[in-house]
């Protein structure tokens, strides 16, 4: 997957390149507008970040100027600006996703990885993650052949962790897409709903499944 | 300002001045002509109708003093035919307007117009009229002179000397008091300009005294000083906001860059670089969201702020939030309960922030085995309540005044959050305001706390 950075923040630029380089992504970096414009239309690429603030050509311009040629190139766009006409304004010049700085690099990689899989989706009726399986329809898990008793918000929340296995999700993400909480909340709240979790999911079990990454937040994968 | 006063009141003097001046001449000579007039109509008359009736005419007019509005007339009177002949004469006649300076006239013009003119002799103002006459029923013509001793009106209206010095006396008294009014108005004025000149951003104390100034200024002078206090009460506000925000950015900073320093000073264990850099990673989310909360509160300050509102039903927009906080509370042992309906136009994320942000509170400070329970009071059509109350710790009442100001903490030893910002409460007050609300608390210490949440719709 090819991705390009369109960000004159030079430390910004630098380490969203590492970041999602060491993701597994192909990055290419523009620190300009018109920079970005031209690689953004001479090459192939999968997703576009781009910065609204931009020398010689702004994050705006330049989206119209890629929706033109590529109307189906997935934008997200990066900005300092947080109010919610810029946010607006972006989203009907045809940005898929809009996130303002500054952002935890883990919320950047998990909607970027929303983006892209995006209409690749295979949306699936059940996961299985080593002896994780989960019916997605009938609202059931188990591991091995224990069934697993949960509440809903705690199924909700297994699958969200098992349909990102291997991504690190931050406590503001999960309780953004498990409780809808879209503000700045006690987070704690994650961490005990986690912690409930595992006392079902891992506990009985030798092989734990969910673990937790100091100061980014909740992975599970087979480790 | 003195100049234009003193300009206006000369020019309104000078005008009345001149229109009483003009008054006064017009009714003094109206009286004379008419009275002169008068006369000779009369010695017209016993001449033509008498047949020439001369001592007649001699005791009718001569000896008969004229009187009109109490006051003699001093006049004198000659009759002569058409030679030039005496007829008859007021004694002192010839004294005062000599035969020879009569004017000639054309005496067999009857209907001739009566001729005035004005005669000085001796310092004695006379009004003089000449009319032809017609001597009995013949063809005899002569001509009739009368005198009219008009000093006393000539002296008064001649008299412009004294309207000057009037006129003079009263532009003099127009300037002082035109002076005095400027003055007095211009004190004001410039006591205002000093001070504002004075006024800078540590010295925003200053404030004018307008008890003395005149109604119109006063209510200047009141305004300036209401302006200075809202500049004086922002700029407190100010000063001790951005001192606070930055001894609470100064400590986590330095924390950082001492770590950073100490581990790039020498080398260190894979494990340890990943210690500090998850260590530092914790320390700069909490700075990014101390950030995040002082852009909200600023934000929400501005009065231009145009928040999305829409139709809250408040009862679902709590139970949201509970629902979201309902596993921490099971897991602290603490009972969270809420009750009854209402309606509220308002900011759905906002709303819930501010529920999410006391809610959080009051788990935090509410021991195990507690309750929290949120009230939603609909007591009319115009107003919404909202009581939050738990039976936690409590808020020593001395710290109530100030408890929804950023950064303060009632002791910093006794949050159990070190996460926490300080500014919880503040949103929650400004989230308050923005929906045109007002908020107060009540608090016992080992009782607990009541927030009290009034909205008008």
């Amino acid at each position: 997957m090819r991705i390009l950075i369109v960000e004159d923040e030079r430390k910004t630029a630098a380490y969203l390149q590492k970041g999602l380089s060491e993701s597994g992504f192909v990055v290419d970096h523009a620190s300009n507008g018109e920079e970005g414009l031209y690689l953004a239309t001479h090459h192939q690429y999968d997703l576009v970040i781009l910065d609204v603030m931009l020398p010689k050509l702004d994050g705006w311009t330049v989206i119209v100027e890629i929706r033109k040629q590529y109307p189906d190139m997935r934008v997200l766009f990066l900005t300092a600006r947080d109010n919610v006409e810029d946010k607006v304004k972006g989203l009907e010049l045809g940005a898929d996703d809009y996130l303002v700085k500054p952002f935890a690099f883990s919320e950047l990689l998990a909607r970027v990885r929303t983006l892209l899989r995006r209409g690749t989706t295979q949306s699936s009726d059940s996961l299985s993650i080593s002896d994780l399986t989960i019916d997605i329809v009938k609202h059931k898990a188990s591991r091995g052949t224990l069934r697993l008793n949960l509440t809903p918000k705690e199924f909700a929340l297994l699958v969200l962790l098992a349909q990102r296995t291997g991504e690190v999700l931050s406590r503001t993400l999960i309780a953004e897409l498990v409780w809808d909480i879209n503000f700045d909340s006690d987070t704690n709240v994650v961490d005990v709903a986690i912690r409930r979790l595992r006392q079902k999911v891992d506990d009985p079990f030798d092989a734990k499944l969910i673990h937790s990454v100091r100061g980014m937040g909740y992975v599970l994968e087979e480790r | 300002m003195t100049f234009f006063y003193s300009l206006s009141g000369f020019i309104l003097l000078s005008v009345i001045a001149l229109f009483l001046y003009w008054v006064t001449i017009n009714i003094l000579y109206k009286a004379d002509y008419q009275f002169l007039s008068d006369e000779v109509d009369t010695v017209q008359y016993i001449l033509h109708n008498k047949a020439y009736n001369v001592s007649a005419l001699k005791q009718a007019v001569i000896d008969t003093p004229s009187e009109r509005n109490g006051s003699i007339y001093r006049y004198y009177i000659r009759v002569s035919d058409d030679k030039g002949q005496l007829i008859i004469a007021t004694p002192g006649m010839e004294s005062i307007l000599a035969v020879s300076k009569a004017a000639a006239t054309n005496t067999t013009d009857l209907l001739a117009k009566k001729r005035y003119w004005w005669y000085e002799n001796n310092d004695t103002n006379y009004l003089v009229i000449q009319s032809p006459v017609q001597l009995g029923i013949k063809n005899n013509f002569g001509k009739i002179q009368i005198a009219l001793d008009i000093s006393y009106q000539h002296k008064v209206v001649s008299d412009r000397k004294k309207l000057g010095i009037a006129l003079l006396a009263g532009t003099i008294l127009v300037l002082f008091l035109g002076f005095f009014i400027a003055h007095r108005g211009m004190r004001s004025l410039y006591v205002l300009t000093e001070t504002a000149k004075m006024i800078t951003a540590t010295s925003l104390h200053q404030r004018i005294d307008p008890k003395s100034w005149p109604t119109e200024l006063g209510t200047l002078g009141i305004a300036f000083n209401q302006m200075l206090d809202r500049i004086e009460s922002s700029f407190i506000r100010l000063k001790q906001f951005s001192s606070d925000l930055s001894h609470e950015l100064r400590i986590p900073i330095n924390n950082l860059i001492g770590e950073t320093e100490i581990t790039l000073s020498r080398a260190h264990s894979i494990d340890e670089y990943q210690q500090v850099l998850t260590s530092n990673l914790e320390e700069l989310q909490r700075i990014s969201q101390l950030i995040e909360s002082m852009l909200f509160l600023s934000r929400a300050e501005n009065p231009q702020l145009d928040i999305h509102k829409t139709l809250l039903n408040v009862h679902e927009e709590i139970a949201f939030v509970f629902d979201y906080y309902q596993t921490m509370a099971e897991e602290k042992n603490i009972r969270i309960s809420y009750e009854g309906n209402g309606q509220l136009l308002g900011n759905s994320i906002m709303f819930r922030r501010m529920i999410s942000n006391v809610l959080s509170n009051s788990l935090n400070y509410t021991p195990p085995g507690g309750t929290i329970h949120f009230s939603i009071i609909e007591s009319d059509k115009d107003t919404l309540h909202i009581i939050a109350s738990d039976n936690g710790i409590g808020i020593p009442e001395e710290h109530l005044p100030k408890i929804f100001d950023r950064f303060y903490r009632v002791d910093s030893s006794r949050s159990p959050q070190p996460g926490g910002t300080g500014l919880g409460l503040a949103i929650v007050k400004s989230i308050v305001e923005l929906h045109s609300g007002t908020i107060s608390i009540t608090s016992q210490a080992e009782k607990g706390t009541a927030l009290f949440f009034s909205f008008s719709k």
